[in-house]
Formats: structure tokens, C-alpha cells, sequence
């Protein structure tokens, strides 16, 4: 132990077995985060970090998917405790919000009774007591009218006030990890940057870890001391937002910064990464990304490259990551 | 709920069912309240003053044994399908939420209790049973409980797939906490359709057994016996087994208008409230 960490993900592997195929949907990703830091999620549709992430509250089922390596939560491993424990864990330890806020609300609950219960359940509230606290809750998350706000339903809801009540429960119990999965994918910009600051804003009060899952780089900049990068399951590159901005090592960190539109610059076109997101049922020989690589060689193509560490805390599975900059 | 009264079958059906309901709780103001007593002179009567619906081969008024066997009829089928809709309910989202095993062992159960037609399964519980009063409703009950298996567990395995029971796992509640909090909540509408046809189908069988002589066991009339001994006079006296039979088809059609209609009327709303 060099020192303590709220989450420690090692070597991760997750395998789902569809119709015969396997696909491979997490690749070894070992990453962690220390009590209070946000650490940003970056990377392409598809490439497991919602897997990933949500294997931290041990909602993947298994079997079917075959799930390997280790995930300690406060130094104690997940992979063995029961579900029982589990659900001791989910909602009072960490929590996690979804990208459909529509979704993710009972459409026949009142948003009150929703935010009660798990205070009820992890805190031992009585009804009287948890509608009191949904109440500030609602508050702290800025919904306007929030004494009002408890007795609607969702569908009574816009998007961005279904999502400040998502984000009410998910810190209902003041949990000390918040894994936020796309929770602004769904809407408007506005609103969309309305959420980003609350969340900096209840980071701030809370002193709560943060995992914010997204595949803009743009949206997480504002809000992360770290980032790390996904590429068809593995993590390709990790390390301070400042540094990952100045100067990615991975070429497709380089890429997705360059995807970022930006008005400032005299370019007619948006920047595309060329080729298409890799196939997850074999795992190829050599590096991921090298068959959409500008930079790829006959080694890129052969040999798997290791995570290799650099000066500042940073880390980068790539051969030519020393050479390209 | 002003909209719930444009929707002409709910209101058709309900008015119809609370007529029949209002008519036979009041049996006893309404009626001579006498349903058993033997008055031989005067059986076989038409429908005249004093016998609104005549008299039957026993000389007992047929009016009155309608009004007081619609006590039986209706209270055998509401604790019928009562039974049938609370087992049905909890094994499908149980056996769906759960999946596995369970729910293979439970699915190929349901699957034998289905390939017998309803009123073949009601009488063998029913012989089995040696069915009474107080039993019947087991015999018309069992047999519709696939019914609310089936809709139940097919409604489970969709809304298991939407994000606010996901979510729910991830706020740390219990496999038991989701079903009863989460899904059954958003099976009732469903739940209630099926409920008014089932009441229906219970009171059909009802009469279905007590027309072949395998109801509820004389005195006590219920609609199925009335049909049944009316139905040997059906041609000197066509009146009892005609306003009995009269009787379970009103009330039938009325359930089914109301399910129908409870149907339509849920259905763009329950669309609306899940997008
Ligand atoms: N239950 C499952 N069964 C089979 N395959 C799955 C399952 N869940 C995820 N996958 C596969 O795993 C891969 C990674 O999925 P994941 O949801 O983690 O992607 P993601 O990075 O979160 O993408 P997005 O940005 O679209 O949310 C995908 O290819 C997906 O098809
Ligand atoms: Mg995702």
C-alpha cells in the first residue's frame, strides 16, 4: 500500500459470451483515485466504460458476462462480497447516475418518495424524516420550488430537473464516490453546462471522489484533476488534465483533443479520426488502435504496448509515445 | 379522471355492473327474500304481478333466486379471480425478475396448466376439492392464474430492462424492494385490464359449472344452477334459464366493456408517462 486509495481498479477484464462470440468489452484496465479526486472518463462509444465502471458496484451479471482482476473500494476487494453487502455498499459508499434522466425515474413514484428511499434504506429514516431531507437535497441541487417539486411525478419534469433529481438521490446518503456515466449526454448545451457546475459546485461542498464518464473531452476539462482514455477496453493514456491537454502522448488522446470544434481556428472541417472503432470479439496481436494510427509501424502492428509510466504521474501504453513529441 | 367519463365502454360497462351489484346487495328490500321454499301450486307461473320473473318448476320465484344467487355468482368470481390475480401477479414478476431456473420450472407449469381448456381444469380441482360454497372459488380461481402469470411476466421482463430499476439496484435495494416497489407499481394498469375480463371469465365458468351440475352444490342458488334447472322446462317455462342467462351475459359484457375500456384509456397515458 503506497497510500490509500478510495478505489483501485487491477487489471480488469470483462467478457461477454454472445451467441458463441466473445466480446471483450473490458481489456485489462487498471486505474484509481484517491479519496476526493475526479478523474475523468474519455473515449469512443463502444469501449467498455460503462462496463468498467459499473463493475464497481457489481452491476454487470455474472455469468453471463466473466469477469476478472480486482477492485478494492477503501483497500477492502468487492470481487467475493456478497450481494448482500453489496447493496450496503451501492447508494451509501459510491453512487452512480445514468445518462437517461428519463429513464432512470420511477415513471409512477413521486420524486420525493424516490429521493426517500434510500435514506430510509441505508439511514434507517422514517418517511416523515426522509421527505425533510429530500426537501434540502432538492435544494442543494438547485431545483427551484423544491418543497413543491417532491409531490410531482417525473413525467412533470424537464430533462435538466430530471437529472438534478437523479443527482439529489444519488447523494441522498453522502457517498463518498460519485460515478457520473454520460449525465449530460442527454441534454441541451445549456442545461448540460448548468449540470457540469453543479456537480463542481457539490464536489466543492462534499468533498466527494468523482469518476465523470463522457466521450467529450471538452465537457470534462472544466471539471477533472485527471483523465484517462479508453480505447476498445484498455486505457491508453492517463495523467493530469493540464498535461493531457498540453500534450497527449497517445496518438489518440492527439486525435480526440483535435476533435474538440473550436472556434478560434481558421479550419473549414471538424477533424475526424479516420477508421472505425475496433472489433471487440478478437483481441488483436499488436496495439488497438494501430490499424487507425497515423504513426503506425510494423512494430505497432505485431507487438502489444506496454503501459509505460512518465514524469508527472503519467502513463501511456504506446511505442512510439516518447518519440512523437 | 374527467376524461376517464368520455371513454363510452368504461362508462357502459361500470354503469351496467353497478346496477347488477346495487341490485343484488339490495335483494332483501327488493325481493321477498324467500329463495327456497317449496310452493308447488304455484310453480311454472309467467312473469306476472308478485313473480316479476315467474316461477320455477318449484314454485319458487325466480326474481328472488336470480337477485340472491348473484350474491354467490358474483362474491365466487370477485374471490376467484382475487386469487388467481395475486398468485398469478407475484409468480410472473418473481419468476421473470429472477429468471433461471425458477423460471423455466414455473414457465413449463403454466405451460401444462395451459393446455387444458379453463372449464376441463375447473372441474377436475373442483371434483378433487369436493368443491362447497366456500371452495368454489378455488376451482374457477386456479385455472386463471396463467393469465396474470402471462401478462405479469412479460410486462417484468421489459420494464427490468428500463433504467429506473437499474438504477434502483445501483441505490443499493433488494431484489424483493424492486419487484414490489418498482415493477409491480408499473404492471397495475395492465394488471387492472386483465382483472375485469378474468371477472368476467369467472363468472361464465361459474355458471358453465353449475350448468352441467358441478357448481355450487343445492340450496343455495347461484346463476349457474338456476340455468341448470330451468333449462329442462326451457320450453314450458323459458323464463327462468332466459333471465338468468340474461343476467350472466349483462354482467360478462359489462366487465369486458370495462376492461376494454380501462385498456384504451391507459394505454396512450401509460406511453405518455414512460417516455
Ligand atoms: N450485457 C452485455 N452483453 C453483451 N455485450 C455488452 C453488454 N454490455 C455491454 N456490452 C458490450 O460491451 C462494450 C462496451 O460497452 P460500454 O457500455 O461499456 O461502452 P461505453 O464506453 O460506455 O459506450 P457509450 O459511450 O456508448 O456509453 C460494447 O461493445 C457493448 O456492446
Ligand atoms: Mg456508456
Amino acid at each position: 500500500m503506497a497510500e490509500n486509495k478510495m478505489l483501485r481498479i487491477k487489471d480488469l477484464r470483462v467478457v461477454f459470451p454472445v451467441g458463441g462470440k466473445q466480446i471483450h468489452a473490458v481489456n485489462g484496465v487498471s486505474v484509481d483515485l484517491a479519496p476526493g479526486e475526479a478523474l475523468g472518463v474519455i473515449g469512443e462509444s463502444g469501449c467498455g466504460k460503462s462496463v468498467t465502471f459499473s463493475s464497481v458496484l457489481k452491476l454487470i451479471q455474472s455469468p453471463p458476462a466473466m469477469i476478472s482482476g480486482d477492485i478494492e473500494l477503501n483497500g477492502r476487494s468487492i470481487m467475493d462480497l456478497p450481494e448482500k453487502e453489496m447493496q450496503k455498499i451501492r447508494g451509501k459508499e459510491v453512487s452512480m447516475i445514468f445518462q437517461e434522466p428519463m429513464r432512470c425515474l420511477n415513471p409512477v413514484e413521486k420524486i420525493g418518495v424516490q429521493i426517500a428511499e434510500s435514506l430510509r434504506l441505508h439511514e434507517g429514516m422514517t418517511m416523515k424524516q426522509a421527505l425533510n431531507r429530500a426537501v434540502e437535497l432538492l435544494k442543494m441541487v438547485e431545483m427551484p420550488d423544491a418543497e413543491q417539486r417532491i409531490g410531482c411525478y417525473p413525467h412533470q419534469l424537464s430533462g435538466g430537473l430530471r437529472q438534478r433529481a437523479m443527482i439529489a438521490i444519488a447523494l441522498a446518503c453522502s457517498p463518498k464516490l460519485l460515478i457520473a456515466d454520460e449525465p449530460t449526454t442527454a441534454l441541451d448545451v445549456t442545461i448540460q453546462s448548468q449540470i457540469i457546475r453543479l456537480i463542481q459546485k457539490l464536489r466543492k461542498e462534499t468533498g466527494m471522489g468523482i469518476v465523470f464518464i463522457s466521450h467529450d473531452m471538452g465537457v470534462v476539462a472544466s471539471l477533472v484533476d485527471r483523465i484517462a482514455v479508453f480505447y476498445a477496453g484498455q486505457i491508453v493514456e492517463q495523467g493530469n488534465t493540464r498535461d493531457i491537454f498540453r500534450n497527449p502522448l497517445h496518438p489518440y488522446t492527439a486525435g480526440l483533443i483535435k476533435c474538440i470544434p473550436r472556434l478560434d481556428t481558421e479550419s473549414r472541417r471538424l477533424y475526424t479520426i479516420r477508421g472505425s472503432t475496433p472489433n471487440l470479439t478478437t483481441i488483436p496481436e499488436g496495439c488497438c488502435f494501430a490499424p487507425r494510427c497515423p504513426y503506425a509501424t510494423e512494430t505497432c502492428r505485431t507487438v502489444k504496448p506496454e503501459q509505460t509510466a512518465f514524469p508527472g504521474g503519467r502513463s501511456c501504453a504506446c511505442h512510439h509515445a516518447a518519440s512523437l513529441n | 379522471m374527467k376524461s376517464i367519463l368520455k371513454n363510452k365502454q368504461i362508462v357502459i360497462g361500470g354503469v351496467l355492473i353497478l346496477l347488477i351489484v346495487l341490485l343484488v346487495l339490495l335483494a332483501p328490500l327488493i325481493t321477498s327474500g324467500d329463495y327456497s321454499s317449496v310452493d308447488l301450486p304455484n310453480k311454472h307461473l309467467a312473469p306476472g304481478p308478485g313473480h316479476p320473473f315467474g316461477t320455477d318448476y318449484y314454485g319458487r320465484d325466480v326474481w328472488t333466486r336470480i337477485l340472491y344467487g348473484g350474491r354467490i355468482s358474483l362474491s365466487v368470481a370477485v374471490c376467484a379471480t382475487l386469487l388467481a390475480a395475486v398468485c398469478g401477479t407475484l409468480i410472473g414478476s418473481v419468476s421473470a425478475y429472477f429468471g433461471g431456473a425458477v423460471d423455466f420450472i414455473i414457465g413449463r407449469i403454466m405451460d401444462v396448466f395451459m393446455s387444458f381448456p379453463m372449464l376441463l381444469s375447473s372441474l377436475i380441482i373442483g371434483i378433487i376439492l369436493k368443491a362447497s360454497v366456500r371452495t368454489m372459488f378455488l376451482s374457477i380461481g386456479i385455472p386463471c392464474i396463467p393469465m396474470f402469470y402471462r401478462m405479469t411476466r412479460s410486462n417484468t421482463l421489459s420494464i427490468r430492462e428500463r433504467g429506473f430499476t437499474k438504477a434502483a439496484v445501483s441505490m443499493g435495494s433488494g431484489p424483493m424492494r424492486i419487484v414490489l416497489r418498482h415493477i409491480l407499481p408499473n404492471v397495475l394498469p395492465h394488471i387492472l385490464v386483465v382483472f375485469s375480463s378474468a371477472m368476467g371469465g369467472c363468472i361464465l365458468a361459474e355458471s358453465s359449472l353449475g350448468f352441467l351440475g358441478f357448481g355450487i352444490p343445492q340450496p343455495t342458488p347461484s346463476w349457474g344452477l338456476v340455468v341448470n334447472e330451468g333449462k329442462s322446462f326451457m320450453f314450458q317455462c323459458p323464463w327462468t334459464a332466459g333471465f338468468a342467462g340474461l343476467f350472466i351475459a349483462l354482467t360478462v359484457l359489462g366487465f369486458n366493456l370495462l376492461g376494454d375500456g380501462i385498456r384504451d384509456y391507459l394505454d396512450p397515458k401509460i406511453r405518455n408517462s414512460y417516455l
